[in-house]
């Protein structure tokens, strides 16, 4: 068995993420990827992984209760993102540490994520990633084809998680301290179309004008929501078309449903929106029983969203801060920004 | 070949659909399959992948690096050239089919609602040179027609749970054979030993949009013994081209 990390228990969905499986959706395979891929960049970046595209770093998606993790490598930096929920060492002496923090964690130490209250999924990314070979130019784990990841599938007892650098050094770390506030807004804004055509006037104000709810079948391919039916006009057929990430589907029963990361590539009914790109990460950690606004923008609106998104998203990454890593000087880092009260609970 | 018709449909802020039409129809599907050649050749800044489907070329773009209206301007002169043959050359393929009754178990419902017999319905499906129209649902899987009218009959009402990956499945006049075991609407009616799909193998996935396809007949004798040939790796795949 190489040196790793070893699953003591595997938490309820974890599976290796990362920017996703570009370039293959012609021949059927899907993008998969990580469901907010704004707290996988921190996470990434926290242990000073680049994460665009190419690279191909995976981090580990946690689904509301987060794995037990023993250290089999050497050493290995850690850091958990998307999240105020901390990473618990529980052996052999316990400790706690906050979330948007590295932390290198020695050969024998037990750590674990928790229960997740605050966002449906978070990202525990590793420094250096892991040693599993990209399928398609990525290391995202596809369940419904069952490759990619660890094995294609969500994590078990007893799985070794093989890194790709089996020694961290402890000397450096890195921390954001002002992670974002969670936008728990229920407006998640949308681009009409591609078939907004295929229903009635009715339908298209039903859609906008009443709210959702985020239904229990919710999961990384789609996300069925409950509240008033959306009624078609001309039926609920089509001649299957391409899907992106964000698409909303209507079927027979009038029921959006939203479809995500691990979404097929091809579908057959109409799809009345699309959630723009940069609501993605906010729609990913929405939990069953969230409630949900659609908001139509144009495409020019959804763009400039995008191009500030970016930017912020890039301002935030620039904001991760270098440290020693000592006890001493993460609390005063802490006081001098009045944040420790916040970082201790839990 | 006069200009296509088409409308561009947003798919949010990250793609567009090239629709050109919504029936499906072999020349307009090769149409939509060698735009997207056209495409990865003109190397467009900005688009990530495309994606050909029935009536539509689904196009993926980054919009930090273009914008809707500046694709489309990019876009407009390469429906309006003719298509390129490219690297779009379709192949052509032989696939072997077993119609025992345990393979194909809906072989008799197809028979009925078409009003041909089960020998009629496999000969059909013989008879006909696949046009593989897309992939989907699944890595590699073909979507393909087109078989006579009298073949034109509806999905199940209700899915079954499980098909055996190389299930030969038909509905609306046209055919899948299933990659990977999925949950079907469609009804059974053989089964191929061959993996469409198969990523230990170094050409994972056999078929492209614009492929042709031939179904042959083997007996149960044969199909056993091709699948023992699969499973240790010895199967041929070679034999599956024709030239």
């Amino acid at each position: 068995m190489s040196a790793g990390l070893e699953v003591i228990s595997p938490g309820l969905m974890t599976s290796v993420q990362d920017r996703g499986r570009l370039g293959y959706q012609a021949l059927g395979i899907s993008v998969s990827g990580a469901l907010d891929t704004d707290s996988f960049d921190i996470a990434n970046a926290l242990v000073g992984n680049e994460s665009g595209n190419k690279v191909g770093t995976g981090a580990l998606e946690i689904r509301m209760l987060g794995p037990t993790l023993k250290v089999t490598a050497d050493s290995v930096k850690v850091a958990l993102a998307g999240t105020a929920t901390a990473i618990e060492v529980v052996a052999p002496e316990r400790e706690v540490i906050s979330a948007c923090r590295s932390v290198t964690l020695l050969k024998g130490q037990v750590f674990r994520v928790g229960a997740v209250s605050d966002s449906a999924v978070c990202y525990l990314a590793v420094h250096g990633g892991f040693d599993l070979p990209p399928i398609y130019g990525s290391q995202s784990t596809c369940m419904s084809a069952g490759f990619g990841g660890f094995h294609g599938r969500i994590l078990e007892k007893g799985d070794c998680l093989p890194l790709r650098q089996p020694v961290s050094g402890s000397s450096s770390q890195r921390i954001l301290r002002r992670p974002p506030d969670p936008d728990n807004s229920p407006f998640i804004r949308v681009v009409a179309g591609p078939q907004d055509d295929y229903f009635s006037t009715a339908g298209i104000k039903t859609f906008f004008e009443t709210g959702y709810t985020v239904s229990q079948a919710v999961n990384r391919m789609g996300m069925r929501l409950e509240g008033a039916a959306v009624t078609h006009e001309k039926g609920y057929n089509i001649a299957s078309d391409g899907i992106v990430r964000g698409a909303i589907q209507v079927p027979g029963n009038g029921l959006p449903i939203i479809l995500m990361a691990d979404c097929q590539t091809t579908g057959g009914y109409p799809k009345i929106a699309t959630v723009i790109s940069s609501d993605m990460p906010k729609l990913g950690r929405m939990m069953p029983g969230a409630d949900i606004r659609f908001k139509a923008v144009s495409v020019a609106e959804a763009e400039a969203v995008a191009r500030e998104r970016h930017e912020r998203q890039a301002a935030l990454i620039g904001a991760i801060e270098r440290f020693s890593g000592s006890v001493e000087q993460l609390e005063h880092l802490l006081m001098t920004q009045n944040l420790i009260s916040g970082v201790t609970a839990g | 070949m006069a200009t296509p018709d088409v409308q561009y449909l947003s798919s949010g802020d990250t793609a567009l659909t090239v629709q050109f039409g919504t029936v499906i129809e072999r020349e307009l599907n090769s149409r939509i399959v060698a735009l997207g050649h056209s495409i990865a050749q003109a190397a467009i800044a900005g688009v990530s992948e495309t994606l050909p489907t029935y009536c539509s070329l689904l196009v993926n773009y980054d919009p930090l690096v273009v914008t809707r209206d500046e694709l489309v301007a990019q876009l407009q002169p390469l429906i309006e050239s003719p298509p390129e043959a490219g690297d779009a050359a379709p192949a052509h393929w032989q696939i072997p089919v077993c119609f025992d009754s345990d393979l194909a178990p809906d072989l008799a419902h197809v028979a009925a609602a078409s009003g041909l017999d089960e020998n009629e319905v496999i000969k059909a499906m013989l008879e006909v040179t696949h046009h593989v129209y897309m992939l989907g649902f699944a890595p590699g899987q073909p979507y393909m027609g087109d078989l006579p009218p009298a073949l034109n009959i509806p999905r199940r009402e209700n899915p079954v749970a499980r098909v055996e990956k190389g299930s030969v499945v038909t509905a609306t006049g046209l055919t899948i054979i299933y990659a990977v075991p999925n949950p079907t609407g469609w009804h059974v009616v053989g089964r191929t030993p061959v993996e469409i799909f198969n990523l230990a193998r170094e050409e994972a996935i056999l078929f492209k949009p614009g492929d042709k396809v031939r179904l042959s007949r083997i007996e149960r004798d044969e199909f056993d013994e091709l699948t023992a040939q699969v499973d240790d790796g010895s199967f041929d795949m070679t034999r599956l081209r024709q030239p």
